[in-house]
Order: structure tokens, then C-alpha cells, then sequence
């Protein structure tokens, strides 16, 4: 027998999963393409442009060069807003005492109850959200080049860009590192508060918010001593400059180069994730109940 | 099969609920673990089986270290809680998923069990109530072959016809692999089932003997006055004084666990003479 780790143990932890929640998770389903619609129908405002430049006949290159379709900030909320659920959804299979005492002495080792619960917090739901992400997207872009078409302002066309997956890694991969850590902290709290675990798991977004805007802060700084304030989420950096010193002036924004920001990214989002999941992998190894 | 040596353990870092600990658990036999509430009863079950971890000394069970929850260890013992949660599943359903992680499942055993206490394996757990699910639990428990069964107060919810099945049950499956370790406060339930008993008392075992022995030790006999020297313990009864006896004649009597125990609680010193010559 594997005393480290067996597909096959995996592949049981999952059909029993699936076997207790299928409900749950087919009824989540719906909930979820509803919540993306929801979130897409009052975040989204290009309906409401479309109309005004209607009315206005303004389509002035300027005009429309203002306006912004917000499918990857829409995309960044719903992701986590659906992977708040999926972690509310496995702190309920391990809050309770006899839930915990059953997943504890299931015959898999810890690192295959680690692996199952990451997998059903980050990829499982990620994959699942993506898709119906685009399925949604795709509607909802499609019903507003019809109407472009309609409305007969085909400048307006080039503003809107089906939402790309790839893309938005390429530009958006600090916060999903930023989120990836929240997210792996609040995946602790079962295994380390023995009360009022959703509680303080709640409250770990916000500590763990600040301590890694002081980390990031710190790391900044210690990597680039001459600045003088630094803002390490954003990878920017503030100098404020001799000739700005005499008169108090501004600061003086930079943003690191892009090996740069990798290096640091990795620093902050590859080594700081990696060291909750091995807490969490011990706290599972080491809970006692 | 289950060693336990020098075993120190407590919640709170200066309390110890056990001290210097040691016990012994052989194949083949079924254990009745007895003791006061909060004298360690479920702590010990949970601790055999790598729930919680002593502070000092080992635990030692089929070459495994609890501790380490060994998927080979966990797939050899099964502990049925006090309290039962079973899933929403239907009972057929429960098995296979769950029988999956536990190579000596046997399903065909799991029917036969479910039969016995009148249950359908078609039925669905939200349907059952409690002492329902908590047969289903028990009989899932014993239908893993587990070679150390730890059952935590099992005829809690019971209906009193069931108690009778669980005996039943249980003495059936009992065989010179496995051994059952079974903590209660309702000694009366598991009379004739049980053949060794563990009294614990303020953190340490007071006695540890199987059911022969003690009645070799002692004699259960209802007196109509308390007037032999070698009573232990008595305690009136409509019939006359239940006592609890050194038994120096040799008596041939049957065995009161709730006797003994109230015996063991009440003269320590006795029953620690008696059984350490």
C-alpha cells in the first residue's frame, strides 16, 4: 500500500463527495449562472451606452475611447464571490465534531485529504466558473453586437472583447495570487479554531489582508531601499524625487519592469501560498478532536 | 494487539486525565471499558484509535502508531461514535461509497447485519431515526472487518428488543483476529457480551481482568444481612443486600458488572489487593 499517496484513495474521497453533495452541487449550478447574470446585468452598464450614444448621437471617437467593458472585473468579483461559497461549502463538511471525527479517520493519508479539499477550494471550482463565465459572456456579448448593430454605431464593436481567459491571467495574476492566499488561509480555519470557526475564519480576509500588505510592503522596501513609499500589491512603486524634498513636492510613481514584478510575484504569491498549504496539509496531519 | 505504555495525557497542560497509563488489549476478546463520567472513557477510545495523541508514553496498535492515521491502520480499526451523523444518502448507497476505502468490507455480511435489525438497504438514512442510523452505523462498522471495533456508548437510542440484537450481533462477530472495546455507562446491556472488563478511576486503570477471573476473585451473591467480613461492597435491594464478596471458598456466582463496578469505586484498595496477588 502507497503510505504517501494513491490516486485511487483520491478518486474515493471524490465519489463520496459527490455521492453526499451531488445535490447541493447540481443545484449550485444554477445558482451560480444566475449569480454571474445578476452580477453581469447590474455591473455591466454597456446597455445603458449603447442607448445613451443612441440618443445623444455622440459618437465622437473620444466619447466611445471612454468607455470600458468591465467583463474581466466582473469576472474577478463573480470568481470570488464563488470561491467564497465553495470554502463555505467544505468548512460545513468539517465544522461539526462528528463530520470532522469521520473525515479525520477515512482511510487516505493527509496529503490526500489536502489535495482533495485544494482541489474542490481552487481548481475545481475555478474550471467550473470559468466555463459558465463564458457561456454567460458569450450571451451577453453577443445580445450587445446585435444591438450595436441595430443601433448602427459599429465603432462601438471594437470595445467589446469576449472574455479570455488567458488575457486575464496574463493581466490579472497578482490578484488572483492575492486572492489565492486569502482563500488558502480561510481553507485552515476548520483545523485551527476548535469554536466560532466561521467567524474567525471570516475575519481572517481582513488580517490576512494587512499582513500581506505589510509583507509586500516590507519585501518592496527591501528590495528597493531608496523609495520612499511602495505600494507592493500593484507592484508600484513612489519615489519622491531631491528636487520634490525642498519644496515637500509629490511623489513620483514607477511601476517595476516585468522581471521584476515576476520575480516578486513569485516571492510573494508562490512562496506564501505554498507555505499555508503545508500548514494546512500538518494542521489536517495533526488535528486532534 | 493494542499496547499502550506509560500513556500521559490531559486537554489543559498542567490537568492530566491520565498518568502513566498502561494497558493491554489482546485479539479475540470483547472489552468493557467502565468508568465515572469524564474519568477518560471516550479520551481512551479516541487516543486507540489516533483522534487525539498522548502527551508522554506510546500507543501502539497492530505494529501501527495511532498517531500517524496510516490509511493501513485506519482501514483495521473503526470507532462508532456516541453520536452518529450519517449522510443523505439512501443505506445501499452508504455502503458502497463508504465500503470502497475499507478492503475487508463485506457487503453481503453488512445485508445479513442490516436483516437482523430489521432494516431495508433500500431505505433511505433521512428516513431512519436515530437508533436506526446508529444500527446502520454499527452494522456498517462491524461489516469492515476492522480488527479493533471501538464502540462509544452503542446501545444509546437503542430500543430495548434492539440492545438484545446488538449482543447478538456483536458476539457473532467477535473471532480470534478482532477485539471490540465497547465504553458504557449501561453495563446492564452488554451483560453476557462483554468478557474482559477496564474500570478506569482518576486517570488510571483499576482493573483489568477478564470475566472469569473476577468471578474466581469475587463472588456476586444476595445476602440478607451484611454480616460476612469479606463483603467489598453491598447496597440494599428488595431481595436482601446485593453484595460483592472476596471469594475465598471458591464459590461458583454470576457476574454483576454494575456490582463490580460500584465495588471497584467504592474499595479500591480491596479490589487492587485482591486482583494484584
Amino acid at each position: 500500500m502507497n503510505n504517501t499517496f494513491s490516486f485511487y484513495r483520491l478518486k474515493l474521497l471524490f465519489q463520496k463527495d459527490w455521492a453526499e453533495n451531488k445535490k447541493l452541487y447540481l443545484l449550485a449550478l444554477p445558482g451560480l449562472l444566475i449569480l454571474i447574470t445578476l452580477v453581469y446585468r447590474t455591473q455591466s452598464n454597456f446597455k445603458f451606452d449603447i442607448n445613451w450614444i443612441k440618443e445623444i448621437h455622440n459618437t465622437s471617437q473620444w466619447y466611445i475611447n471612454d468607455l470600458e467593458y468591465q467583463n474581466e472585473k466582473i469576472f474577478f468579483g463573480g470568481w470570488f464571490l464563488t470561491s467564497l461559497v465553495a470554502i463555505f461549502i467544505r468548512w460545513n463538511k468539517l465544522l461539526t465534531r462528528k463530520s470532522l471525527i469521520d473525515f479525520l479517520l477515512l482511510p487516505a493519508t493527509s496529503t490526500e485529504k489536502f489535495i482533495f479539499n485544494w482541489l474542490w477550494i481552487f481548481l475545481i471550482p475555478f474550471f467550473i466558473y470559468v466555463i459558465l463565465f463564458q457561456i454567460v459572456d458569450f450571451l451577453f456579448i453577443s445580445s450587445y453586437i446585435e444591438k450595436i448593430k441595430e443601433a448602427n454605431i459599429p465603432q462601438l464593436v471594437e470595445k467589446l472583447k469576449y472574455f479570455n481567459i488567458s488575457h486575464f491571467i496574463q493581466n490579472g495574476w497578482y490578484a488572483l495570487g492575492y486572492l489565492t492566499i486569502i482563500f488558502s488561509a480561510l481553507l485552515l480555519s476548520p483545523f485551527i479554531f476548535k469554536k466560532y470557526s466561521i467567524l474567525k475564519g471570516i475575519l481572517i480576509i481582513p488580517v490576512f489582508s494587512y499582513l500581506l500588505n505589510l509583507f509586500s510592503d516590507k519585501l518592496l522596501k527591501y528590495l528597493y531601499p531608496f523609495q520612499h513609499g511602495v505600494n507592493g500589491l500593484y507592484f508600484s512603486i513612489s519615489i519622491r524625487l531631491p528636487q520634490h524634498i525642498e519644496n515637500e513636492g509629490f511623489l513620483q510613481e514607477y511601476s517595476l519592469s516585468e522581471n521584476h514584478k515576476i520575480l516578486i510575484g513569485l516571492i510573494l504569491f508562490g512562496t506564501v501560498p505554498i507555505l499555508i498549504w503545508l500548514a494546512n496539509w500538518y494542521k489536517i496531519k495533526e488535528k486532534q478532536i | 494487539m493494542l499496547n499502550i505504555y506509560q500513556l500521559k495525557f490531559g486537554y489543559k497542560a498542567k490537568q492530566h486525565l491520565f498518568e502513566k497509563l498502561d494497558l493491554e488489549l489482546s485479539a479475540g476478546h470483547i472489552y468493557g471499558l467502565l468508568g465515572k463520567n469524564g474519568a477518560g472513557k471516550s479520551s481512551l477510545l479516541r487516543m486507540m484509535c489516533g483522534l487525539v495523541f498522548p502527551k508522554e508514553g506510546s500507543v501502539e496498535a497492530f505494529a501501527f502508531n495511532p498517531m500517524q492515521r496510516h490509511p493501513a491502520f485506519l482501514q483495521q480499526v473503526f470507532f462508532v461514535p456516541e453520536e452518529v451523523e450519517l449522510p443523505n444518502l439512501k443505506i445501499k448507497q452508504f455502503a458502497k461509497i463508504n465500503g470502497a476505502f475499507y478492503p475487508g468490507f463485506d457487503r453481503e455480511k453488512f445485508n445479513l447485519l442490516l436483516t437482523e435489525f430489521e432494516l431495508n438497504i433500500d431505505s433511505h438514512i433521512k428516513d431512519l431515526s436515530y437508533g436506526q442510523q446508529k444500527k446502520v452505523s454499527i452494522s456498517f462498522a462491524i461489516a469492515t472487518n476492522a480488527k479493533l471495533l471501538l464502540l462509544d456508548e452503542p446501545t444509546n437510542g437503542l430500543d430495548i428488543p434492539s440492545k438484545a440484537q446488538l449482543r447478538k450481533i456483536l458476539a457473532g462477530h467477535i473471532n480470534e483476529d478482532s477485539c471490540i472495546v465497547i465504553s458504557t455507562h449501561q453495563v446492564r446491556d452488554l451483560d453476557n457480551l462483554i468478557d474482559s472488563i477496564i474500570i478506569l478511576e482518576n486517570g488510571a486503570i483499576i482493573l483489568n481482568e477478564n470475566t472469569e477471573r473476577i468471578t474466581e476473585k469475587l463472588a456476586f451473591k444476595v445476602l440478607q444481612q451484611e454480616t460476612s467480613s469479606n463483603v467489598l461492597y453491598a447496597e440494599p435491594s428488595l431481595a436482601g443486600q446485593l453484595s460483592v464478596l472476596e471469594n475465598t471458598r471458591n464459590e461458583a456466582s454470576k457476574l454483576d458488572i454494575e456490582l463490580l463496578f460500584n465495588a471497584a469505586i467504592e474499595n479500591k484498595p480491596e479490589i487492587l489487593r485482591i486482583f494484584n496477588n
